[in-house]
């Protein structure tokens, strides 16, 4: 056993410095005066805030259409479930610019779909509502994924005692289920929000304007160089820790 | 282990009415908004432009977006999205790209020039001069930078300048020590022209050379100390701080005057396959158009006009960035443009 802990230990020290030391060196390479103007920046407050709660939003979304989506892939069998499955990944292994470009060729405003999302107000291309599409797009699998998993775990035995105490199938699910599985929900929801937030690249394509952070992160290196772009990135940094912290804290994390 | 679900209710009503309130706030701005493509280099003068322009126009709002310049011309002519301005690095974009289905005419209005830019931390920073800069590059421990000649089209710039270098200075080896031996393209004479072949997968063969896919990307490496030098445009090198030598007029693409001698030197991208162009040698021209997606015409029509106003000049040369002494017209020259 104590070898086991001092290799295992070994191990993940390295993989432990390995991420943090990236950090420590952004830490280090930032200098105070773009530092400082980057917090007085109006712009910079507005994509900040912007990024969040889009990214927020499109978690709530995801939440309402996806969880339904994972319970029936953790409880049912069918056929062509594989192809579902398949489905739910494929957001995984397409590059991020090519996201962009099919969001704007299946939703943008001068297709069929698009013109008719026009009519109802929403304009899938330099708008709030495009940020939103690329967000549910990128973190759907992750969230999916994770909550099934979650569902899955859950004996089936539970959810049948819950039943025959007279207990309907929504009001099993809601105080069942659903609460077994929160630890899964709270991951898929910590994943699926980092995930939105992390995308730039879909967006630079369908969704320049209005400008998320990493739009201005990618603006800023492109024309005021590595120091504004590396300060812009630590606005980011202690935020969404904060947010994570909050999120585990709230669900019971870790006790 | 339990969950605390009054907590999590908290949490969650606070961040949809947040989400909500903000989408709201966002969805109800009813500004006009002039939307413009730019090329990356022109993204700082066209932003003071702009502001200029929302100042002078009450409820417009412009929106700038740049990207590499091939890019800006894909989001018109492939993925059709719409913008009312189009401004991009070199003139013939539009001239070849854009001008068959979405617009009928262009206006190159300002030029820039390639220099050598370097920081204080460079190796011989302090030597380093109009003259002798062919001289440190060769030197052994000295590092250089360049974009992909397939990418960006400073890439292929640089090897242009590199190319003419070598016949300028009469020293052939610069270019072979370089280029040629430092990576997989290759060179070929031809009729006193000099063909520079680039394959399509570059490959780096020398620990001095490092190519990136943008001219801007390289700038990264510079202030980190990986580079001591890179090729940049005249523009960002002065928007960006960094500390340039300026090349002789042969060999900078910025003057006209010497287009003869430019000729001397081409490109061919993307060789060994079907997408292969060859680019020649030619002073560098920013060129402007509006597409005909364009939503707010008359908006786009006041903008490239105060653009190549006094207004413009004066703010593209505060900012280091060139003007054509005349604008060029190509094509059909609208009405407002004749003025």
């Amino acid at each position: 056993m104590r070898r086991l802990v001092a290799l295992f230990g070994a191990a993940s020290l390295v993989m432990l410095a390995f991420l943090a030391y990236p950090f420590i060196s952004l830490l280090l390479s930032v200098e105070a005066e773009p530092l400082r103007s980057t917090f007085a920046l109006s712009e910079v407050r507005e994509a900040l805030l912007l990024t969040l709660a889009l990214a927020t939003l499109a978690v709530l979304i995801l939440i309402f259409i996806g969880v339904p989506l994972a319970y029936i892939l953790a409880r049912f069998e069918f056929r062509g479930k594989g192809l579902v499955e398949g489905l739910v990944d494929l957001p995984f292994v397409i590059p991020h610019a090519v996201v962009g470009v099919m969001l704007l060729v299946a939703y943008g405003p001068r297709t069929p779909i698009g013109g008719v999302l026009r009519s109802l107000g929403l304009v899938v291309e330099n708008s709030p509502w495009a940020i939103v599409a690329v967000f549910v797009f990128v973190g759907a699998p992750l969230l999916i994924d994770t909550v099934r998993d979650g569902f899955s775990a859950i004996d089936p035995y539970l959810e049948g005692v819950a039943r025959c105490l007279g207990a309907g199938p929504f009001r099993t699910f809601l105080t069942v289920s659903l609460p077994l599985a929160s630890r899964s929900l709270a991951t898929g929801v910590v994943l699926a929000w980092a995930r939105a937030v992390s995308e730039v690249g879909a967006l630079l394509i369908i969704a320049y304007y209005p400008k998320t952070i990493n739009v201005l992160i990618v603006e800023w290196f492109n024309t005021y160089g590595l120091a504004y772009a590396t300060s812009l990135t630590l606005t980011l940094l202690p935020i969404s820790v904060g947010l994570f912290l909050l999120l585990r804290w709230a669900l019971g994390w870790g006790r | 282990m339990k969950a605390r679900p009054v907590a999590v209710l908290i949490i969650m009503a606070i961040a949809s009415s947040l989400a909500a309130y903000y989408t709201h706030l966002r969805m109800t701005v009813s500004e006009q908004q002039l939307v413009i493509f730019c090329a990356g280099s022109l993204y700082t003068p066209l932003k003071e432009v702009a502001s200029i322009f929302e100042d002078r126009y009450e409820g417009v709002d412009v929106i700038l977006e740049p990207s590499g310049s091939v890019m800006a011309v894909r989001k018109v002519v492939e993925l059709e999205r719409r913008c009312d301005v189009l401004a991009v690095a070199d003139y013939r974009l539009i001239e070849e790209l854009v001008m068959q289905r979405y617009a009928n005419w262009c206006v190159a209005f300002a030029s820039n020039e390639v220099v050598l830019a370097y920081l204080d931390h460079s190796k011989y920073a302090d030597q380093i001069n109009s003259d002798n800069w062919l001289e440190i590059l060769l030197r052994p421990d000295v590092s250089y930078g360049l974009a992909n000649p397939n990418d960006d089209p400073c890439g292929y710039r640089a090897v242009i300048v590199l190319s003419l270098a070598s016949m300028y200075y009469e020293k052939p080896e610069a270019l072979d020590e370089l280029v040629v031996k430092a990576s997989n393209i290759y060179v070929e004479e031809e009729g006193g022209r000099r063909h520079i072949y680039v394959p399509a997968a570059l490959e780096v063969k020398s620990q001095r050379l490092v190519v990136r896919s943008k001219s801007v990307d390289l700038i990264a490496l510079l202030e980190a100390g990986v580079l001591d030098y890179v090729f940049e445009y005249r523009s960002v090198a002065t928007q960006h701080g960094l500390r340039f030598v300026k090349l002789p007029p042969e060999l900078n693409l910025g003057d006209p005057g010497y287009s003869d001698f430019y000729t001397r030197a081409m490109v061919h991208i993307m060789h060994g396959t079907s997408r292969e162009r060859k680019l020649e040698g030619s002073p560098i021209v920013y060129g402007v158009t509006i597409p005909s997606t364009a939503e707010n015409k008359e908006e786009a029509a006041e903008f490239i006009k105060l653009l190549l106003s006094d207004v413009g000049r004066e703010v593209f040369k505060e900012l280091g960035h060139p003007f054509l002494k005349e604008p060029l017209f190509i094509g059909e020259r609208p009405g407002w443009l004749r003025a």
